[in-house]
């Protein structure tokens, strides 16, 4: 959900990534694959003159394998994968030890406090966080703050940052290529044997992430209700965020215990690209990733089945921010080829200034300031949402542009697609990947995402023949079959009078 | 397929810059990165030329001096609206209609925005359509037709984003602080309104354009997939015909620096406050500027997590998500910036931490010492990436030459940051940051304004 309306000047550079011509095939085929005894694949690709490299790991672990009461837990999860190990972030392991240990106990007893809601004893919960805090004063002295980040930007890497979805959880930074054995030696010593030390004081600050994403944010809150509107069954319907229910429940222990379920290293994939050394990389990579010991695989819940949807659902919310129209449809995802359709579908009707949601409802009705299409909200890994956003400007009201936008829709079911938008469709796709695909930064996202998604990254060579095989009859027949009022789920964001 | 990003990237620091053939500093392996080539064109254009046969696409920035500060005061939203119709309003040549077409058909993109002393259009194309983007991009340059439509639609949205200007607690946060160290009507810090929006005709848009839109006003920045000489050639053609004519800046009064406190509050029902405390920043041709970055980088950088505002508040007290310094230059004075975002009952508790921990900063104690050294180095090993595209590089170079420093700025960068004592950062933090005299402002419920009068008068701020 678009927390900001921003204009995105890329409007080439869609949401979607979409195979393309001769350059972008060319700098995919140098792509050298190197799997691990343990199980952990890396994609390393030799590109650019600049000495530098970008490094991405990303577990196939998200907001999807969660469980109710934890809802929120891989998010933290990713938070404590910068606080260092037995050997980083501490001065002394075995006398912190002990500290963490009575931290756990009344961490855990503050938890079970939370856990009584409203009945909860605020003298003991009062108590209890000074305990912590006491706890924290004492373990302060072993810990060396922010060790983990200090020693990655002392050797000059930028960009050290970590994702959480609900599919995957993502870790990335870039470096100077001669740091290649430091970056290895940090890196799969910090992912893989993490300590999970400050967790409350860490706790607290997930907390005040949610308080600015959704509590303080209107359009987190709408994203939050959207998902729980729409999906009945589907794990999609807990939002990655968690809420304070869940956040306050945390302990070290259940952040622990969905470490050890899914980080395991069968269960990443590395993506090094750059100015590197791919026979000396292997060998780092073998040295210091090879080592990490697998527990045998990744034992993965079953996902519950999103039932159909068979009627329309509403749900509104009034706030001091909007008006904002969004409207849902559920369907197929990756490598379902109707989710290749619904890419041509989602920039024909909004990519660029020709665009027909552009045209017909910016240019010639100027009901809306903006809309915007995503062609699968939230993620990916299970059946998701063509989700259309838009901004009407007042006095022209949510439902005009409800109307309007079902009148288009409506249309592109019934009739096909001009030719001419149809190939500009087309065009657009394919270029957007060649300028996806330029950075090191680009291209280290673009393989782990597939290759963690559907196992098989290869698949971004395969998508411009997927595109170009789609006709306009799929078009028309792919907007008919799952773009019908009958089938949405509308939210409206009444703006505070 | 929706990817969220959780911390903020870390941006390359953005005076860095590159020169010609020069050895980086990178501890092992020796880099000379690509050499810009610099043509000034008969018409005074000053392109430079970076050539990058890696993937076949071309990209092309150009700047013009003339940003928002030169808006008439009441016409706020003049300089950014032209050039915002300049792309979207067609051309006399073609209606707006057929540029979007034109442009679309190849997948292309040309987009027009400014900040407060540059306006910019930028232009990416695949290689093969690098003619078309260009004689296109040129026609819109010069011969503008500002559309009456096109206008309408784009003050309905600019009116429009002025409505919702008060979702985001940080949209709100950066604009009202600037105008409360600036001044409302400031230059620096004034706003377009739906008044000032409805004001501007469409002479007033000609007019502008007429004024700043010149060949010797003009830098360009390109990389791609050409032959130099080639293009060289093909943009000499495209701008024979472009009037030479020098610029008429509207005179902007200096600022006067001065420092004082003041307690500025507004009331949103948000549960989190977000406060910005500061004051004043310094010139960019201050020698001191690499002393600052340093020491910016030790207090506050955005981005990298282990800065001491962030560890003071974030890590060790758990206090906030989200905080930062950012210390900026401009022409005039730039701008000092602390921000943060609490739980509403903490907001005096972090205004006054981040007093204290700028007040750290003004000593130079061990821990000092250490911060600097790990600072400096840091930054100068990221200096590498400057080089990570060569438009990027292309660009930099043409940035140096609108700023007026030295072709080898990258190099008087690094030597500056190599100089950098423990001593100079506490010594610019003495002399530059005043943590008794600052500006806070913050956005909250009625319970966080409350709190603050305990600090001292509390000034209401209307958020419109």
């Amino acid at each position: 959900m678009i927390k900001n309306r921003i204009v995105f000047l890329a409007l080439v550079i869609a949401i979607v990534i979409i195979a393309g011509s001769a350059g972008a095939a060319t700098i995919l085929d140098n792509v050298v694959e190197y799997k691990l005894g343990n199980g952990m694949k890396f994609l390393l690709l030799k590109r650019g003159e600049a000495p530098i490299f970008t490094a991405n790991i990303t577990f196939r672990a998200g907001a999807v394998d969660e469980i109710d009461d934890e809802a929120g837990i891989a998010h933290m999860v990713e938070h404590m994968a910068f606080k260092g190990t037995k050997n980083l972030g501490t001065t002394n392991y075995g006398e912190e030890k002990k500290i963490l240990d009575r931290v756990e106990e009344v961490g855990k007893r503050l938890s079970e406090e939370y856990a009584k809601g409203e009945n909860a004893d605020q003298e003991m919960v009062k108590q209890l966080r000074e305990e912590l805090k006491s706890l924290h004063d004492e373990e302060s002295k072993f810990i060396v703050k922010d060790d983990i980040l200090n020693r990655f930007s002392n050797q000059g890497a930028v960009g050290i940052n970590a994702a959480t979805s609900f599919d995957r959880t993502s870790y990335f930074e870039s470096l100077p290529t001669d740091q290649m054995e430091f970056w290895a030696s940090l890196e799969s010593e910090r992912i893989f044997e993490p300590v999970f030390r400050e967790f409350y004081e860490e706790r607290d600050v997930v907390h005040e992430e949610y308080r600015a994403r959704v509590e303080n944010n209107p359009f987190g809150e709408f994203s939050v209700m959207l998902v729980e509107k729409a999906f009945l069954k589907s794990p999609y319907r807990r939002y990655i965020s968690g809420n304070p229910k869940t956040i306050r429940q945390f302990t070290r222990t259940k952040a622990e215990r969905f470490f050890d379920r899914y980080y395991d290293p069968s269960n990443a994939v590395g993506a090094i690209v750059g100015g590197i050394d791919i026979p000396k990389t292997k060998e780092i990579l073998n040295k210091y990733f090879g080592s990490i010991k697998s527990r045998g695989g990744v034992r993965r819940a079953s996902f519950p089945e999103e039932p159909m949807q068979t009627e329309r659902r509403e749900f509104s919310l009034t706030k001091d921010a909007g008006p904002l129209l969004v409207m849902a449809y559920h369907k197929p995802t990756i490598p379902n080829h109707d989710d290749d359709i619904f890419d041509v579908i989602s920039t024909i009707l909004s990519v660029g200034r020709t665009s027909r949601f552009y045209k017909k409802l910016v240019l010639e009705k100027k009901i809306v300031s903006d809309v915007d299409v995503k062609s699968a909200f939230p993620a990916s890994r299970l059946p998701n949402l063509f989700l259309i956003q838009a901004f009407p400007i007042p006095p022209h009201t949510l439902k005009d542009a409800e109307a309007e936008i079902e009148k288009i829709l409506g249309e592109m079911g019934e009739e096909l697609v001009t030719e001419e938008e149809f190939q500009r469709a087309k065009t657009k796709i394919k270029s957007s990947l060649i300028w996806g695909l330029k950075t090191n930064s680009g291209i280290a996202e673009e393989v782990s995402f597939y290759e963690s998604l559907i196992g098989d990254w290869q698949f971004l060579k395969k998508y411009e023949s997927r595109i170009d095989s789609i006709t306009r009859e799929d078009v028309r027949n792919t907007v008919k079959k799952y773009l019908r009022p009958e089938l949405a789920t509308i939210g409206y964001l009444n703006k505070l009078q | 397929m929706t990817k969220i990003p959780k911390k903020i990237i870390y941006a390359v620091l953005v005076s860095l810059f590159l020169a010609t053939a020069v050895v980086i500093y990178v501890a092992k392996k020796d880099f000379s990165p690509p050499r810009v080539n610099k043509v000034v064109l008969s018409n005074g254009i000053k392109v430079f030329i970076l050539e990058d046969h890696e993937f076949p696409t071309f990209q092309l920035k150009a700047y013009f001096k003339g940003g928002d500060v030169y808006d008439p005061p009441d016409l706020a939203g003049l300089g950014g609206m032209t050039s915002s119709v300049m792309r979207s309003g067609g051309t006399e040549l073609r209606s707006p209609a057929d540029v979007d077409k034109m442009l679309e058909d190849v997948a292309g993109n040309i987009e027009l925005g400014q900040d407060y002393e540059y306006s910019a259009a930028y232009l990416w194309v695949l290689k093969e359509n690098m003619d078309l983007g260009l004689s296109l991009l040129f026609e819109i340059l010069k011969k503008p037709a500002f559309d009456e439509e096109r206008i309408e639609v784009k003050k309905k949205k600019w009116k429009d984003d002025i409505r919702r200007q008060n979702e985001d607690p940080f949209e709100i946060t950066d604009r009202e602080f600037r105008k409360v160290v600036y001044g409302e009507g400031s230059p620096w810090a004034r706003t377009p309104t739906a008044e000032s929006i409805d004001r501007i005709t469409r002479g007033e848009l000609i007019a502008h354009h007429k004024r700043f839109y010149h060949p010797n006003n003009m830098w360009i920045a390109v990389s791609g997939d050409f032959d130099g000489d080639e293009l060289v050639g093909k943009l000499g053609e495209l701008t024979k015909d472009w009037e030479v004519k020098e610029i008429n800046f509207p005179e902007v009064p200096p600022i006067e620096k001065t420092f004082k406190n003041s307690i500025n509050f507004a009331e949103k029902d948000f549960t989190q406050s977000t406060i910005a405390a500061g004051h004043f920043g310094e010139k960019r041709d201050n020698p001191d500027k690499f002393a600052l970055n340093v020491m910016n980088y030790v207090l506050g950088e955005g981005g990298i997590l282990a800065n001491r505002l962030t560890r003071e508040i974030r890590s060790n007290e758990g206090l906030a998500y989200s905080v930062y310094s950012d210390y900026s230059y401009g022409k005039d004075y730039g701008l000092f910036e602390a921000e943060a975002q609490t739980e509403a009952k903490n907001t005096v508790k972090v205004v006054k931490r981040i007093g204290d921990v700028i007040r750290g900063m003004q000593e130079t104690t061990d821990d000092l010492k250490a911060d600097v050294e790990k600072a400096r180095t840091a930054i100068l090993r990221s200096l590498v990436f400057e080089y990570e595209s060569r438009f990027s590089i292309t660009n930099a170079r043409a940035r140096w030459d609108i700023l007026g420093l030295p072709e080898n700025y990258y190099k008087v960068y690094r030597e500056g940051i190599e100089r950098v004592t423990p001593e100079d950062v506490a010594r610019v933090a003495k002399e530059y940051l005043m943590p008794d005299k600052m500006h806070i402002f913050v956005v909250g419920p009625e319970t966080a304004g409350e709190e603050l009068k305990t600090l001292g008068e509390v000034k209401r701020v209307e958020l419109k």
